[in-house]
């Protein structure tokens, strides 16, 4: 203790704590060795006293980077600033380092040496709060200037005091434009009064206040979500405001989006459904979900299932088994362990039982639904009910079957009367064959003796019985003519006839016929003229003698029946067909004669046609042996302008 | 030495009217009304024609001719047809070499029939 000090000096007490370990005291000589340590010191190196006495306490203590800087502060002392304060780390006997706030003085000793007399006091701890402070505020700094959100400060006039970089971002306007003006400097007057009035909010209430606004800048709309709360000093005045906004336009332009693609989609859905609806409540065929199970339930049925199945309502079928509507209810069972394993089935007829026990038969239609895991839960189904039309379709059969019996016992009649019809035409015609062969024989007779008479008569009988005479042969003849042609016709339609087909050259057939007509046609003063195309070719295949049975019949005809004028034969050859041509300036066929010209024993009431002998059958046989050789005829004719019978007959 | 002709007719009326014809044509004539009379009367006569009919009762035309044909003495005389059938529906290839003509009854009047006959012995 310093004898300066007396006992009286309250000072004194001060001594007291240098032998604590709040303090830390050090003596070091002009050569920097420990003259004196004290406990602090002890506590903070980690020696013991005697282990730090005699050390160089610059060289063993204090780091080489620091030792420097160290030694100019001392020096600086000693030279006459004898008081310093400086800040120095320590290496402790661990090895670690403590920072040490020192105050020093310098001293002069009893023998005139100086020492240097230190005070330390650690700061390590302090030092390492403050770093972590200050990193944590470069930690908020950062976040202020990436952060999307917008912060920004104003003072209680509404002047903008800072913004981050994301208010240029999102609002558009520059962080120099903003600073220090108000927000009606910034912004149109109806945006400002909206951060204005919330500010106001924050103020008045001394609370923070989130709110979420609208409003437009430069004619761009802006949804923003923001929190705002009062900015105090360190006396907890409120000085200003901290903002933080939250730019959600995208969002609530996406959500608007969603909002009317979820509008619409539902407004589809809801139609559809309706629709379906409809068609359920509606459709006449029965519709359903039902369970599985021993007898399972209905879980929903449409009203036409109800009243095909005979129920009251909706409700009592939902309430009963659907076991009770089978026939055997053993046969729900298996039908809807089917139903399970198939999973699918369409129009099955199956026989159910209407509640009023009456049997129905119906198409039935099923699928099964299943979960998410594909386990079957329930199934749907469609039941149609088919009795009406499997009715209709059992009338059907048995209306076909009868129908077909009927055809088969009809047609069966008809091959026996067609049977009897040939009979009795076979029977007629051999009837008719038989009676002219007889008829023939003595009209042969008749005719012979006529001649016999005639010739005889030249002397012996007068002109009135030779007369009497002609007609009696002359009829004959005609008789004999008519029993030829019936004869012919049976034959015909006995397929008696043989064609005999052969080469047959038709210029010289034609001539033959001029020869034979020519003298007849004088006679009557009619001209005959005949015209053999170029296209004719030199033969044709045919039944010569049917040939010219066919033109003599005709030309015959020409001649009977034109009174005066021309009868034309024109002969010419038309897609492989050898034609004929007989047209004659005669009377000519009315419309109604013309449908019944080839018809038996049909001669029309023209008195002219009555006065003219003929059988009546000419023409039917004519037509007969055209048919006969594959050919056709027709007739074209007008009464009192002449007639055309057209023959055709292939080459 | 006059000519001698067998008609073979089955109808008698018309059998009388050739024969007269033929007769006042200065003709022998022989009758038979059915083919086997016929066959006999040839056998017997040695006729220079024959008028024969084909459908008779007995032995028919064709009975006739195939009898005719293997009777040495006749078998060379000439003949002409005279029939109700068409030529076509008659087959007698085998005796073309004797037949001289066939008549078609209806075709002809009993008249032009013996006029045929007549015509045949002036060529």
């Amino acid at each position: 203790m310093p004898k300066k000090i007396k006992d009286t000096d309250p000072r004194k007490y001060l001594y007291d704590i240098i032998d604590t370990e709040c303090v830390i005291a050090v003596i070091i000589d002009e050569n920097y060795k420990i003259i004196y340590a004290n406990k602090g010191a002890e506590k903070v190196s980690g020696y013991q006293k005697k282990e730090l006495l005699n050390k160089n306490g610059i060289q063993c203590f204090i780091p080489k980077e620091y030792q420097k800087k160290i030694l100019e502060r001392i020096k600086r002392a000693y030279s006459g600033n004898l008081k310093e304060k400086t800040i120095a780390p320590l290496i402790t006997k661990s090895g670690r380092l403590r920072t040490i706030f020192w105050n020093g003085a310098i001293k002069k000793t009893e023998d005139g040496k100086s020492v240097l007399a230190l005070y330390g006091h650690d700061i390590t701890e302090e030092i390492q709060t403050k770093k972590s402070l200050e990193k944590k505020e470069e930690i908020y700094r950062q976040l202020v200037e990436n952060s999307f959100a917008i912060i920004y400060t104003k003072d209680l006039k509404g002047r903008y005091l800072s913004v981050n970089p994301a208010w240029k971002i999102f609002k558009g306007i520059d962080a120099k434009e903003t600073i220090n003006k108000t927000d009606y400097e910034i912004f149109n007057k109806k945006t400002a009064d909206i951060f204005q009035n919330t500010d106001n909010k924050v103020i008045r209430t001394k609370k923070m206040y989130s709110s979420y606004d609208k409003f437009s800048i430069k004619g761009k709309d802006y949804y923003q979500e923001t929190v705002k709360y009062p900015l105090r000093n360190e006396k907890g005045e409120i000085v200003g405001i901290c903002g933080i906004s939250h730019d959600v336009t995208e969002q609530v332009k996406a959500k608007k989006e969603l909002k009317i693609f979820e509008r619409t989609t539902a407004s589809a859905l809801r139609k559809s459904e309706e629709k379906y609806r409809t068609l359920f409540n509606n459709i006449n065929i029965g519709v359903y979900r039902a369970t599985f199970g021993k007898h399972g339930k209905f879980l929903d049925v449409n009203p036409a299932l109800v009243r095909i199945l005979g129920y009251r309502s909706k409700k009592e079928l939902l309430s009963i088994r659907i076991s009770d509507i089978y026939l055997n209810p053993n046969d729900r069972v298996k039908n809807s362990n089917e139903i399970k394993k198939i999973g699918i089935y369409n129009d099955d007829e199956i026989i159910y039982k209407k509640k009023d026990g009456t049997l129905i038969i119906t198409s039935d239609s099923v699928k099964v639904v299943t979960n998410e895991n594909g386990k079957p839960i329930y199934f749907d189904g469609i039941i149609e009910d088919i009795t009406e039309q499997k009715k209709i379709q059992k009338q059907i059969k048995n209306y076909a079957k009868h129908l077909e019996t009927m055809v088969l016992k009809r047609t069966h009649e008809l091959e026996e009367q067609t049977k009897k019809a040939l009979e009795a035409t076979k029977i007629k015609s051999a009837f008719l064959a038989s009676v002219s062969h007889e008829l023939r024989t003595p009209l042969t007779s008749i005719i012979g003796y006529t001649e016999l008479m005639e010739d005889d008569a030249l002397k012996k009988i007068n002109n009135k019985q030779k007369n009497h005479i002609k007609i009696i042969k002359k009829n004959a003849q005609q008789l004999l003519r008519l029993i030829s042609d019936i004869l012919d016709i049976t034959k015909i339609e006995n397929k008696g006839a043989k064609l005999k087909i052969e080469e047959c050259n038709i210029r010289k057939l034609v001539t033959e016929i001029k020869k034979v007509f020519k003298p007849l046609f004088s006679k009557k003063g009619l001209e005959l003229e005949i015209i053999i195309d170029q296209t004719v070719p030199g033969k044709i295949k045919t039944d010569h003698q049917k040939l010219r049975q066919i033109l003599f019949n005709l030309i015959s005809n020409a001649l009977k029946f034109t009174p005066q004028g021309v009868v034309e034969i024109l002969v010419y050859s038309k897609s492989k067909k050898i034609i004929f041509e007989i047209s004659d300036t005669g009377i000519g066929i009315s419309h109604k004669d013309k449908g019944r010209l080839f018809q038996v024993f049909q001669r029309t009431n023209n008195p002219l046609v009555q006065k003219t002998e003929g059988s009546g059958l000419g023409l039917v046989l004519t037509k007969k042996m055209v048919n006969l050789l594959n050919g056709k005829i027709e007739v074209k004719s007008k009464p009192e302008q002449g007639s055309t019978f057209i023959v055709s007959l292939p080459q | 030495m006059r000519k001698k002709v067998l008609i073979v007719e089955n109808d008698r009326e018309l059998l009388n009217i050739y024969k007269i014809r033929l007769e006042q044509a200065g003709f022998n004539v022989f009758t038979a009304q059915d083919g086997l009379t016929g066959i006999k009367k040839a056998l017997e006569n040695l006729p220079d024609l024959i008028l024969l009919d084909l459908a008779m009762p007995e032995a028919d035309g064709k009975d006739f001719l195939s009898i005719f044909q293997i009777s040495k003495n006749i078998k060379d005389t000439p003949i002409i047809i005279v029939s109700n059938y068409s030529p076509d529906h008659v087959e007698l290839t085998d005796f073309k070499d004797q037949i001289v003509d066939y008549l078609v009854k209806i075709e002809f009047t009993p008249k032009e029939i013996a006029n045929k006959v007549i015509n045949f012995f002036q060529q």
